[in-house]
């Protein structure tokens, strides 16, 4: 607390990347406590193998993502950016992994992440959406 | 992890995503001058404007705001 009493505040409430910090009188809602956490004490980010254990992924651990519809077939990037399922075939663009440092889930032959794309559409992307 | 605060471009404040290391996203206590200091910015403190009169948040230089 301020010495005229006065509080950080999330603005408005509202839980969004960059959202602006101001100060406001004391009313103890959510968007105004904090947690101060020392950096030296700050959980360290998992690395390439470990589990990441909000997402429920393994770092940079190569999988793949299997349709349980009968034929059971794989999900693929293209590389027109679309995503689609197919027979499985080997090849790295069935292949993903997540990436600690984007949190976006990627597939290994192109690189690219999961991205939203018209509300509804799946495609890949360069990375712009976290998972 | 939750977001956190982070100093953007030395004045205003916002929360965002945790990054490892990221220095505009760590403070600290200063006890002399009893402000609390971007760990980036080392001279800049939070502060309030209008001498106090203002909901704006700012790291400034001209620290004059006091937090305990």
């Amino acid at each position: 607390m301020n010495e005229r009493g006065k509080v950080l505040d999330v603005q408005g409430g509202v839980d969004a990347e960059n959202r602006n910090v101001i100060v406001h009188s004391k009313h103890g809602r959510v968007n105004q406590q904090w947690r101060v956490v020392y950096a030296d004490k700050y959980p360290k980010d998992p690395v390439k193998g470990e589990l990441n254990e909000k997402f429920g992924l393994y770092v940079e651990r190569p999988f793949y993502i299997i349709s349980e519809l009968p034929e059971h077939r794989y999900l693929e990037d293209s590389y027109t950016h679309e995503l689609a399922i197919k027979t499985r075939n080997g090849r790295t663009q069935q292949t993903w992994y997540f990436d600690q440092k984007s949190l976006t889930i990627k597939c290994k032959a192109t690189n690219r992440s999961f991205n939203i794309f018209n509300t509804n559409k799946m495609q890949s992307q360069g990375t712009n959406s976290s998972w | 992890m939750n977001r956190v605060a982070e100093c953007i471009g030395a004045n205003n404040i916002v929360i965002k995503r945790y990054a490892q290391g990221r220095v505009a996203q760590q403070f600290y206590f200063d006890e002399v001058s009893k402000t609390i200091r971007s760990q980036q910015w080392k001279n800049y403190g939070m502060e309030i404007q209008s001498n106090g009169g203002s909901s704006n948040l700012r790291m400034t230089s001209g620290i004059n705001s006091r937090w305990w």
